[in-house]
């Protein structure tokens, strides 16, 4: 027959198998696993990448913009013209800084102009006065105006209406800048800000050949031209180009790790669900060696029968595709609308790539685990329709293995930026299975022995395990692995819950003070005792830029890398203390000891993005001085609790003459919002910077994670019991028959029933024994070697997986005997035929 | 032709020397005892296993020069098979089952000529019943008709009666040959079946693997 007829032929075919096989519930348990699979990985996918979406738009807004070019030159034009050709709008900034008059008063500023197209994204807050109501608004001021922020009508004591010179040019202060959106993480800065057109700063007379200014081109535009404007992009030296994930870095590294884990977590759902697809996948063949006899000895051709078989698993992939992604959709349509409250950010349309990771996902399992489980079924030799007595489907040989560990790493999680701890998750499970068979093979053997000295129940219970003994291992080691990752993702989901809200309690500090001057710290303190109930800490903060790491100057453009360019051009927040934080952790060196001297501990990640290790000689610029020290420590800090940090700190002594200011934070409760007036009032050149809302969504997003990871906690138990079932359904067959023979004989319901239970509770015994040794060993491994934390061993870890596996598999041993009871032993021995 | 297998003890020869011809329409009996080696010579003709030596022509075709799937072509295009245990797809119902050798062969009207088949051997009510719920007799009309029903050149049919009460098996028996009758088919039995053995123009018996009569 002409090709494609036959290839539609068999296309029929393989629809009407799986319809009936569907119906007759043996592809049932395979389609199941393949579904929670998909459902797995594609709830967390779609959660993941909108939840990360919807930031970044938030954070968008805190850039103004999409992307931002950043120049200490004009901006070239080119980048605009590009930009405008790739359909991209455009706004420019120019800040540097200046001193305003107002009268005789001088102030130093930083000064921001801006065009009528600021800000692209976000907006800018505005009042009327100082602590006056706050209003949004899309644009900057209007040519011939100037805003500035509280602080400045604090400092000069100033009302609006009132005027100030810059450079050459007398503006009117016209609003009060509550909040700008690209002030993003440069909230510490502490002169105070004017803003003013762009079109009016020529007529200032501030920018002159080798003035001091940053350049800012802001971009925004469809996600697609903005990157294929960012692929075209050259940045040379002296340019730093800024995308939204830079923003935010505290909301965004909670968010990061718990997603990182969430699908790691999702990912050894996936894996138990391929467990179960391989042992249903192995029972289907079994169940299915005479009918494709048949139809080869039908006139099926070798290559017909793979093509059916594998039109077969297909059709199924396409099925557990729509399936899974459909649960998938309701599952994280749950978790982003219902179980929380919305987000602040909008969220954007569903990404369609996570719902093809879902299909793709769908179709490697299958191919994977399924598909060598039936290929057998083409060698097996078609004479065996003659045959009398069941012909031995041939084992699952190395190319099976390999199938399998491909299929496993094609739907590995490669794109968590971890590369290292999913090869150590995947390479973890192939060990895990490895030792749990050899021991089960162990177990099983001496359980064989035992049969000899025990009751009549138990006998049978014994034996059917004993001469099973390659299929007992089989199930011993799937259970097992089953019972393994869900008592790990059960531990491992409780110690970083517990870890979160460790990190994030409900009086965290929501509230930053800082420009505190010394003379101010004991009157402040006794403030915030006694007004707000709090014994804040207070910590010096001078600013100094780095000059020298040993005998090197820093030379920004010395660096590849934007983000380490830009930290290598901008000015630290310094402090000395005498002990360290107990927030912080030492990676390296040690502390100093009370009466050292010359000393410095710097934060890890930008020791390690400037070069700067332990030993080095660190030069900073203070004010006019230079403070020099060495570099003893290296210290972690946790930048995502709101605690007050340092990427430097030093011995007292180093910055002791240095002109210094204090900061303190602390927690504010929400019906206290009249204690900031007041603070405010009293000590009016202190600036207050408000995370309340900040910490809300950082909040929010672990509440998010939080019943994310029930969920994926749900799927791996789905994936568990699914295990079982296929483990199960691996045996049936030979158990029916052992079960009418037994009637046949004579044998009471009881003992029937009994025998089923041993046989299945010492399977359930070995499993969960196995399984517990498993997430033991992993747990240890896991909190020594990767996450880097003390190891508690906890007996109750055991007692649970023993006792889950017991009774789980107790349970079902229980359903299995009453449904072999209800087939009759005719049609039994009639089908067994 | 001989067929041999090699097994822990050597050699050992399950067919030994056999020669015969058939010519269209012949109706022959392959009678023995078990172990005789009746069940392998079916599955030579049928090219599901290949001669040790020697050489088997079907309809002019040797079957050692054509590879597996040549050989699954040639069944498919005109060899019926009824066996002892039915072999109907247990999840296919009664018109599925004929269906599918008329599907395989690219037959366009497959579902109207299998209905036709299954109301010939007294099926016509049973077409959505599945295997399990047919008795034994039915399950092998149902096969009869799936064997016939691509209007094959040989029907190889092994003990198709060898399942079945005696009542069963006398009306399975005279549907076979009417069927034979009717599509003109060459017809080899392997049968324990006296009486069917009977009924066959040509019979040849094999003892030891060997031709005996």
């Amino acid at each position: 027959m002409p090709e494609r007829a036959a290839r539609t032929r068999l296309l029929l075919l393989a629809t009407r198998l799986l319809r009936r096989d569907l119906a007759s519930g043996r592809l049932v348990v395979m389609l199941l696993a393949a579904i929670v699979a998909v459902a797995s990985t594609t709830s967390i996918n779609l959660l993941v990448t909108r939840v990360e979406r919807a930031m970044l738009a938030e954070s968008s807004a805190l850039l103004a913009g999409d992307l931002a070019i950043g120049t200490r030159d004009p901006t070239p034009p080119r980048y605009a013209e590009r930009a405008r050709a790739a359909g991209l709008d455009t706004a420019r900034t120019v800040t540097m800084r200046s001193v305003v008059a107002a009268g005789e008063a001088l102030q130093l500023v930083r000064l921001k102009a801006v065009d009528d197209a600021y800000p692209l994204r976000g907006e800018l807050q505005l009042a009327p006065r100082v602590l006056g109501p706050v209003s949004f608004e899309r644009s900057g001021p209007p040519p011939g105006e100037a805003w500035a922020d509280a602080r400045l009508f604090q400092l000069l004591d100033l009302a609006p209406g009132d005027r100030i010179t810059v450079g050459e040019r007398s503006f009117p202060l016209t609003r009060v800048v509550v909040l700008e959106p690209d002030r993003g993480g440069d909230v510490f800065t502490l002169a105070p800000r004017v803003m003013i057109n762009l079109a009016d700063l020529d007529s200032t007379g501030l920018v002159l050949p080798g003035t001091r200014a940053s350049y800012q081109l802001l971009l925004s535009g469809p996600p697609a031209a903005l990157e294929a404007f960012r692929r075209a992009l050259d940045v040379p030296p002296g340019v730093s180009v800024t995308d939204p994930s830079e923003a935010r870095p505290e909301m965004r590294a909670a968010f990061m790790q718990a997603g990182r884990f969430l699908t790691l977590a999702a990912f050894a759902g996936v894996l138990l669900a391929t467990i179960g697809i391989a042992l249903a996948a192995s029972a289907y063949a079994e169940h299915h060696e005479k009918t494709v006899a048949i139809v080869r000895t039908l006139g099926l051709t070798g290559r017909e029968t793979r093509l059916l078989l594998g039109a077969e698993i297909a059709l199924l992939a396409v099925l557990a595709a729509a399936l899974g992604s459909g649960l998938a959709w309701l599952v994280h349509s749950v978790l982003l609308e219902h179980l929380l409250p919305a987000s602040a950010a909008p969220l954007t349309a569903p990404p369609g790539s996570a719902l093809l990771h879902g299909a793709w996902v769908a179709l490697v399992v299958l191919a994977g685990f399924a598909l060598p489980a039936l290929m057998r079924l083409t060698r097996l030799p078609v004479v065996v329709v003659l045959n009398r007595d069941r012909a031995a489907l041939p084992a699952q040989g190395l190319r099976a293995a390999l199938a399998m560990i491909l299929a496993t790493a094609l739907i590995a999680p490669w794109h968590v930026d971890d590369a290292r701890l999913v090869a150590l998750a995947f390479a973890g499970m192939m060990c895990a299975a490895l030792v749990l068979a050899a021991a089960a093979l162990v177990l099983v053997r001496a359980l064989g022995r035992l049969r000899t000295r025990t009751r009549m129940t138990w006998r049978f219970g014994l034996a059917s395990v004993a001469r099973r003994a390659r299929l007992s291992v089989v199930q011993t080691t799937a259970i097992g692995l089953g019972i393994a990752v869900i008592l790990l993702l059960a531990l491992v989901r409780g110690d970083l819950l517990g870890q979160w809200q460790a990190r994030l309690p409900a009086d965290a500090p929501n509230q930053f003070l800082i420009n505190i001057q010394g003379d101010e710290v004991d009157a402040m303190h006794a403030f915030l005792r006694d007004e707000a109930g709090v014994e804040a800490a207070f910590y010096p903060m001078v600013r100094g830029r780095l000059r020298a790491i040993g005998a090197a100057p820093v030379d920004p453009d010395a660096y590849a890398d934007p983000r380490s360019r830009r930290l290598a051009d901008r000015e630290f927040n310094l402090s000395w203390a005498t002990h360290m934080k107990a927030d912080n952790r030492l990676v390296a060196g040690s502390w100093w000891a009370a009466d050292a001297v010359g000393e410095m501990s710097v934060e890890r990640g930008i020791a390690e993005r400037l070069g700067i290790g332990l030993g080095d000689i660190l030069e900073f610029s203070v004010a006019d001085d230079r403070v020099r020290g060495r570099v003893t420590s290296l210290r972690e800090v946790e930048w995502d609790n709101f605690e007050v940090n340092f990427f430097v700190v030093t011995t007292p002594e180093l910055l002791a003459g240095t002109p210094a200011t204090w900061i303190t934070s602390f927690h504010l409760r929400r019906n206290d919002a009249g204690l900031m007036a007041r603070l405010v009032e009293r000590f009016p050149s202190v600036t207050v910077i408000d995370v309340d809302a900040l910490m809300r969504q950082v909040r929010q997003v672990m509440g998010r994670v939080a019943a994310a990871l029930t969920w994926v906690f749900g799927f791996a138990l789905a994936a568990g019991a699914l295990v079982l079932l296929a483990a199960v359904q691996a045996s049936q067959n030979e158990r029916v028959l052992d079960v009418v023979l037994l009637k046949t004989l004579g044998a009471s319901r009881r003992f029937v029933t009994l025998a089923t239970l041993t046989e299945f509770t010492l399977i359930g015994l070995i499993a969960g024994l196995l399984g517990s040794g498993g997430a033991v060993a992993t747990g240890w491994l896991l909190a020594e070697r990767v996450f880097d934390m003390p190891y508690l061993p906890d007996w109750r870890i055991p007692l649970t997986g023993v006792v889950s596996g017991v009774l789980a598999v107790g349970v079902l041993g229980v359903a299995v005997a009453r449904r072999t009871h209800r087939q009759s032993v005719v049609a039994s021995l009639r089908a067994s035929t | 032709m001989s067929k041999s297998v090699t097994g822990p003890q050597g050699e050992l020869r399950i067919l030994d020397d056999i020669n015969f011809a058939l010519a269209p329409r012949d109706r022959l009996a392959v009678t023995g005892v078990s172990g005789s080696g009746k069940s392998t010579l079916l599955g030579l003709l049928a090219g599901l296993d290949t001669v040790t030596s020697g050489r088997i022509s079907v309809l002019g075709q040797d079957l050692a020069q054509l590879d597996e799937d040549a050989r699954a072509r040639l069944r498919r295009q005109h060899v019926g098979f009824v066996f002892q245990a039915f072999h109907l797809v247990a999840s296919f119902t009664a018109l599925e089952n004929v269906m599918l050798p008329l599907e395989l062969k690219g037959s366009g009207d497959a579902a109207a000529v299998a209905r036709d088949m299954l109301e010939r051997v007294g099926l016509g009510a049973r077409l959505g019943h599945f295997p399990r719920q047919l008795s034994g007799g039915e399950q092998q009309r149902v096969a009869l008709a799936r064997a016939f029903c691509t209007s094959p050149a040989i029907l190889y049919a092994d003990e198709p009666t060898g399942n079945l009460d005696a009542a069963n098996a006398e009306a399975v028996a005279e549907l076979l040959f009417d069927l034979n009758e009717a599509f003109g088919t060459t017809l080899v039995i392997v049968t324990h079946d006296e009486r069917l053995a009977a009924a066959c123009p040509r019979r040849i018996a094999l003892a030891g693997g060997r031709l005996v009569a």
